[in-house]
């Protein structure tokens, strides 16, 4: 952390580098923030440009350098957010799909194969509503501690390990066939 | 979902994401060994977790280009913006630089267009007396002179008045003529 503050401050000076090397460190989990708000990977690279674009504008207007990583955080919302709202609305989801045929199986985590189980659960990521997708997709990046994605969501800790639960169980329901009025429960 | 559901999953995740403290590890251990139902959930969610790990890998983590291509393209962008990045200052300052910017192009339009392109020239050979002006002001009014009512119609008057109050605290009112005129002066109230 000491580090990271030490970088800011340079970054506020101007120093290219240390802007650079902040925005590598946080990379992954601001990857995974932008995609919990986007739904999917499309327009990734093009808000991340944004976001990294904002941050070099406004890195002088961080004021507490230990609380980076939460500017961060909300510049890329904002952004993702931003992006959005500029996006065809034909091309925003109406909802989770229709169930896969053999959803009702007995067990279908036992004979599924990886990569369909894989398939089915991007699917229930993306169907997931914004904050409990945001929070599975974090936790799912091995980036950060629950602290640090409680410091990055603006929740408290347990919040974030609520929404956490509440995700793994929609997504569980989702894959094992449940309907939405189940997976709500 | 009941309380102690959440609780076991609360458990489990902070299990298989390495958030666990012993205590909760070994209350965990008791769970899963007297609950087979908690060790059915364990395991799903094992599963759940490593093929989400997967998921976010192949999809987010690992999706598009790279943190240094992005961050260079972003750069670059940036580099047609730079003056706002070399001036840094806040709204409240842009705007009154702004005005006083502006007000200075005001003043500057103001000495070019309205006081119009004769600029003062100075005179080439020493200063001529161009009309000998009669000194008659100088003179002291024996008889205030009348205006004749026929000729003041075309008299073409260029006055302007000043007013000003003597010693005694008479106000007087000055008929300032311009240059090779003379005019006599009136009082404004009663005569002394």
């Amino acid at each position: 952390m000491q580090d990271e503050s030490a970088l800011v401050c340079a970054a506020r000076r101007g120093d290219k580098e240390a802007l650079q090397v902040l925005l590598k460190r946080n990379w992954a989990w601001l990857k995974g923030l932008v995609y919990g708000v986007l739904e999917d990977s499309r327009d990734l690279d093009d808000v991340l440009q944004d976001v990294c674009l904002r941050v070099i504008t406004r890195i002088h207007t961080v004021r507490d350098p230990g609380r980076f990583r939460g500017w961060l955080a909300i510049v890329a919302r904002r952004e993702a957010l931003k992006h959005l709202r500029r996006r065809p609305l034909g091309s925003i989801r109406q909802g989770p799909e229709s169930l896969p045929p053999d959803a009702y199986a007995e067990d279908p985590l036992e004979g599924m194969a990886k990569r369909e189980l894989c398939d089915r659960v991007l699917d229930a990521v993306k169907t997931l509503p914004e904050k409990y997708r945001e929070v599975f997709v974090l936790a799912h990046t091995g980036e950060l501690s629950y602290a640090e994605m409680a410091e990055v969501l603006g929740v408290p800790v347990t919040t974030m390990q609520i929404r956490l639960v509440r995700a793994r169980r929609m997504i569980q329901n989702h894959v094992m066939g449940k309907r939405e009025s189940q997976v709500q429960k | 979902m009941s309380q102690s559901d959440i609780r076991l999953e609360i458990l489990i995740g902070r299990q298989l994401d390495g958030e666990i403290s012993p205590g909760e590890q070994k209350i965990l251990e008791r769970e899963l060994a007297a609950d087979s139902q908690a060790r059915e959930l364990f395991e799903q969610l094992r599963r759940l977790h490593q093929c989400g790990r997967e998921v976010v890998a192949s999809e987010v983590v690992e999706a598009g280009a790279g943190a240094e291509e992005i961050f260079e393209r972003a750069w670059r962008k940036n580099a047609g913006f730079s003056w706002c990045r070399i001036l840094r200052i806040d709204g409240r300052l842009r705007f009154a630089v702004g005005v006083a910017a502006g007000f200075l192009l005001g003043l500057a339009l103001h000495f070019v267009l309205v006081s119009g392109a004769k600029l003062p020239v100075e005179p080439a050979g020493p200063p001529q007396i161009v009309e000998d002006i009669p000194r008659e002001i100088d003179r002291p009014v024996d008889v205030i002179p009348t205006m004749n009512p026929q000729a003041s119609r075309q008299l073409m008057r260029e006055v302007d008045w000043y007013v000003f109050t003597d010693q005694s605290g008479n106000p007087w009112v000055i008929e300032g003529l311009r240059e090779g005129m003379a005019k006599p002066a009136s009082l404004r109230g009663e005569m002394h």
